[in-house]
């Protein structure tokens, strides 16, 4: 009786091994998984836009529910790496909680969009969400740092904020020393922060020319 | 079930409805029927309308109404999710309900843009219950010609081998 089970269970195995197959290659061709995390109406769909079309959308409305991701091409240091953003995942409080700890598990990179403007005027509720999704950073961290994905604070709407159109390397600085972001570093390790604007195609780009440089 | 939602304007989180009454958006069964919506964001090609764009599948309609621009801020669009059988059951009685529940999370919805929406979504979910209806009469039909044919080899074989046998084994 026992016989006839064998075939089955070794094309069951063999169906698990295969579908696991087919996702790692995928996963390895697909590029470099981003998960790109932030509260809402911060940029995060803005800034995917701007890497997939190089250019900032004309009209932009919040995304309510996740939406298709996107895969583009960065050129880090001359030499052009495949990013993968599977989902554009939505800020929506508590609720998107468990997308972004599966993004956030499954990602190489962890591209954590803030709004510098308002983290550098001390807004309370702003600081307490940035420590808020920080510390669920840390959470959902593996103990061992290196095996984890690695974090990059982009801080966005630099833009509002005078300090940073007169010496946007001040306005980094000082947003950089901010305490949330201060203590993530120490706990974290090295945890780029980089700052400016998705308000127009030039500004996006100063953006992720600093993002490009923080990459490698 | 219809539940309608979009993302709060002053604080985080969205602002929800349920068969035209406010919801907290973890409310448990508003939970259940998003989750639907979101599977079918993610999976099913969009019809576009003048007003917004249509999904279906999972058993749901999924509306999306894009709201009228407020000088510079970008406004949420409002998202409603109906249940088709409660659809195709009567749009006229779904209607006024949808309107409820916008109206519910402090919004108003264009009601051509409404009408619209939901009449494509019942078009596109009478399409896809007539293609699912199809394609299972025709599995049907195959699997009984494939049995058919298998029971006369069968019959077949069988005669072979009581024609043959007797003589081959004397």
């Amino acid at each position: 009786m026992v016989f006839p089970l064998i075939p089955i269970a070794l094309f069951v195995v063999t169906i698990v091994s295969a579908s696991f197959a087919v996702r790692w290659i995928f996963i390895r061709l697909s590029g470099k998984r981003v998960a790109i995390l932030g509260r809402q109406q911060v940029g995060k769909s803005t800034l995917l836009h701007f890497l997939e079309h190089n250019a900032v959308p004309a009209n932009s409305t919040p995304t309510v529910d996740p939406e298709r991701g996107a895969s583009f091409a960065f050129s880090v240091h001359k030499k052009v790496i495949h990013f993968n953003v599977p989902s554009d995942l939505p800020g929506n409080d508590g609720l998107s909680f468990v997308d972004w700890k599966e993004a956030f598990s499954e990602a190489s990179y962890v591209w954590y969009v803030f709004r510098a403007d308002l983290i550098a005027q001390g807004d309370p509720t702003e600081l307490d969400l940035l420590e808020e999704h920080l510390t669920l950073f840390n959470h959902w961290m593996p103990k061992k740092k290196s095996s984890g994905p690695k974090v990059i604070l982009i801080g966005t709407w630099a833009d509002n904020d005078p300090l940073f159109v007169q010496s946007p390397h001040k306005f980094r600085k000082l947003v950089a020393g901010i305490k949330p972001i201060d203590v993530a570093r120490l706990k974290f390790g090295r945890m780029p922060v980089v700052v400016g604007s998705l308000l127009t195609d030039e500004s996006a780009e100063k953006l992720v020319k600093s993002l490009g440089k923080v990459l490698s | 079930m219809i539940a309608v939602y979009a993302q709060a304007s002053e604080r985080q989180g969205l602002d929800a409805a349920l068969n035209g009454h406010p919801v907290s958006a973890s409310d448990a069964a508003f939970l259940e029927i998003r989750e639907k919506a979101v599977a079918v964001n993610l999976t099913q090609a969009a019809q576009e309308f003048d007003g917004g764009e249509v999904k279906v599948g999972r058993g749901v309609i999924r509306v999306e109404l894009l709201m009228a621009v407020d000088g510079e801020a970008p406004v949420s669009s409002v998202v409603v999710v109906v249940e088709s059988a409660d659809l195709l059951r009567n749009q006229t009685l779904v209607a006024p309900l949808v309107t409820q529940s916008i109206a519910a999370i402090g919004r108003v919805a264009r009601a051509e843009a409404l009408n619209a929406g939901l009449a494509l979504g019942e078009q596109l979910m009478r399409g896809s219950r007539t293609k699912r209806r199809v394609i299972t009469a025709v599995a049907l039909v195959a699997l009984a010609v494939t049995a058919v044919v298998i029971a006369r080899s069968g019959a077949a074989t069988h005669d072979l081998v009581n024609s043959t046998a007797p003589w081959t084994l004397r």
